[in-house]
């Protein structure tokens, strides 16, 4: 079972990148995604080569957020791209075969597409309503992360306003991990957040290996 | 040599409301050489579809396109280059990864001017050299003096942008630059063909 947790800066503004990366780790985190869509891109590839590292001494994933150019260029293990993004197939083709391409899907018949399109994950939700990011599209809810659980042979991870109270019943519905960012990066303690976490994933499902990706 | 001295860069909202793939085709027709692509706020996916649009026109035009800013929508429209801003990426890593291509920089200074041409940059757009109504309205022009101290201290070609037209490209060819770009002075004309004429004609293209 993965955690990912994905790096943001704008739900707070005590920790940069780095720092949320190095105690989400240090909580248990087993994938890293940087995502900032204000950063120039010098600066972004800098903090990307920097959390690259670190997620490499660490044997931890690290996965870059829309810019496959800087995922390319951080030697990052791969790209997560969102709706607006390239397409799994130009990543592809940019990352080669080896690089993991993970992409968003907000319903089974994309999800499905992507799992062809070559993705080797897919980031489903959002699961709840969630502050994190703007969305059109309605909370997807238990039933329909269940129902692409079932579906598609890739792995899913599930995000969007998950966090504590509510994890246990994101877990039941047989997810191969589950991202997050407020329930990490809007914490006070990062760290003590991931591994809290990290420990409900342990007793419901008794596994703290991650997923293959 | 470069094979263009009218560099223009695109600005959909500099177009009064004209589709901006119609506006470049305009410019493209009358002999522009050489576009970048410059759409800051737009997602990678509509920045992607239209660089897949503007490529069939430039080569059907047989015109360099170059992407501002993203090594990926470079790479994946096959566009003949990447143009980088002046926190953009750096050089020689985004070379190696999109090699026999061309590499423009931005610059505001004469110490980022030579240091992009240490780099590796083809070329240089160096500016705001004029008092201009677009994107670089927030800085200070450089003026002429300062267009002349870069072009004497790097060996690649200048273009001179911000505020540029017809009538004052000789005085920045004389100061130097190898050429211009342009954004609403040819995307903002109401005849694109005449302005664009008149640019070629200032710089001896004509």
């Amino acid at each position: 079972m993965t955690l990912c947790v994905i790096t943001d800066t704008a739900v707070q503004h005590s920790f940069d990148h780095l720092e949320l990366a190095q105690l989400a780790i240090q909580g248990g985190a087993d994938m890293i995604q940087l995502r900032d869509k204000k950063l120039s891109s010098n600066e972004l590839l800098e903090i990307a080569c920097a959390v690259a590292k670190l997620c490499q001494s660490k044997n931890i994933r690290f996965i870059v957020n829309d810019r496959v150019d800087i995922a390319l260029l951080s030697d990052a293990d791969g790209v997560h791209l969102g709706e607006e993004d390239l397409s799994v197939w130009e990543a592809r083709k940019i990352l080669g075969s080896r690089k993991i391409i993970g992409a968003t899907a907000h319903h089974l018949e994309r999800a499905q597409e992507l799992e062809k399109e070559g993705a080797d994950y897919i980031g489903f939700g959002h699961i709840f309503p969630t502050s994190s990011k703007e969305k059109n599209t309605p909370p997807q809810g238990i039933a329909e992360l269940k129902k692409v659980c079932l579906t598609l042979k890739i792995p899913i991870i599930a995000i969007g306003g998950i966090g504590k109270t509510n994890l246990n019943e994101v877990l039941e519905a047989g997810p191969h991990g589950i991202a997050v960012i407020s329930a990490v990066c809007g914490e006070q303690n990062p760290e003590k957040a991931t591994r809290a976490l990290k420990e409900i994933i342990h007793e419901n499902t008794g596994n703290l290996n991650p997923c293959r990706i | 040599m470069l094979p263009f001295k009218l560099y223009l860069i695109t600005d959909r909202k500099a177009t009064h409301g004209k589709p901006l793939e119609q506006a470049v085709e305009a410019a493209l027709q009358s002999g522009v050489k050489a576009v970048q692509l410059r759409e800051k706020d737009w997602p990678a996916r509509p920045l992607l579809n239209l660089a897949h649009t503007l490529r069939k026109r430039t080569l059907a035009a047989r015109a360099k396109l170059l992407i501002n800013g993203r090594l990926d929508i470079a790479m994946a429209a096959e566009a003949d280059g990447l143009h980088i801003p002046e926190n953009g990426l750096p050089i020689p890593k985004a070379r190696r990864h999109f090699p026999d291509k061309l590499f423009g920089k931005s610059t505001h200074s004469l110490e980022k001017a030579v240091e992009a041409e240490q780099h590796g940059a083809d070329f240089i757009v160096f500016g705001p050299v004029f008092d201009t109504p677009s994107k670089n309205g927030m800085m200070e022009p450089r003026g002429l003096t300062h267009l002349k101290q870069v072009a004497h201290a790097v060996k690649i070609p200048v273009f001179a942008l911000g505020g540029v037209n017809p009538e004052n490209t000789k005085a920045c060819l004389e100061n130097g630059a190898y050429g211009v770009a342009v954004i609403s002075a040819v995307l903002s004309a109401e005849d694109i063909p005449r302005a664009v004429a008149s640019f070629q004609q200032a710089l001896g293209e004509l």
